[in-house]
């Protein structure tokens, strides 16, 4: 495979992770509130997401791939709040560690990344047309 | 046409084949910018890449070797720098049609030649 098509696939496999990163941000952002629905249970965990460098099996060419989702394993945050249903016999309330301001930087960085990937894809376009115009 | 030992053509086309390795070098390593742990990667200079391949008439792709300047690695071990990357990618798109055209001029000299324009 020529280095130019190798370039969309690469991106493109960039992109899509980015895009898996993008929702995996959104899921935590969406759950930032969500308590457990038992008295003193665990609330929602937020969700980590891992990249890893693979190789297309049909291209041959180099690929990211979002690998594997895990729980962030950091203490939650303890709110003092004894009429909630989810509060312990001490009367609080488990939240989920789930950092509103992480969550919206790394949306961010995925979002660049995302465009830095788009931007590859449209340089190697703009360089096979300048291959193709040799022709006329 | 061409007496001397490098012709303007086979000069062109490799210099278009190896900024197109480059240039998926480049990919790669933006790609792979979130990537714990990934050496960014570039490939040899264009002159050693003409010299390993003076010799044979097939066009072959350019060695990857690790990238020399990087500034930093994140915490996570990974040495992409975005910023420079995609500098590199511009100067290689704008390099990639400085040969194009190149070419094209020397396909036009041949015209002149031949009396078609």
């Amino acid at each position: 495979m020529d280095a130019l098509s190798a370039i969309s696939v690469t991106a493109g496999s960039a992109m899509r992770a980015q895009g898996d990163r993008l929702r995996v941000v959104s899921e935590n952002l969406a759950n930032a509130n969500s308590t457990s629905q038992t008295a003193g249970g665990d609330p929602y965990r937020r969700k980590i997401i891992s990249f890893e460098n693979g190789t297309d099996e049909r291209t041959g060419s180099a690929i990211v791939e979002a690998t594997s989702t895990e729980r962030d394993e950091s203490a939650f945050t303890l709110q003092y709040e004894p009429s909630h249903p989810a509060a312990d016999e001490n009367g609080y309330v488990k939240l989920p560690n789930v950092n509103p301001l992480i969550e919206m930087s790394n949306m961010r960085e995925a979002a660049r990344s995302y465009e830095a990937n788009l931007s590859m894809v449209e340089n190697a376009r703009d360089m096979r047309r300048q291959l193709v115009e040799l022709l006329k | 046409m061409n007496t001397e030992s490098t012709s303007l053509f086979d000069l062109a086309t490799k210099r278009l084949q190896w900024l197109s390795t480059r240039q998926k070098v480049v990919s790669e390593n933006i790609a792979n910018a979130d990537v714990a742990e990934y050496q960014a990667k570039d490939i040899e200079s264009f002159a050693s890449y003409l010299n390993d391949t003076r010799a044979s008439n097939a066009l072959e792709e350019a060695d990857v070797v690790e990238a020399s300047v990087s500034w930093q690695s994140d915490m996570t071990g990974n040495n992409v720098v975005l910023e420079e990357q995609m500098m590199e990618a511009n100067s290689n798109a704008s390099q990639f049609k400085i040969a194009a055209n190149l070419y094209r001029k020397a396909h036009e000299m041949i015209y002149t030649v031949a009396g078609r324009r």
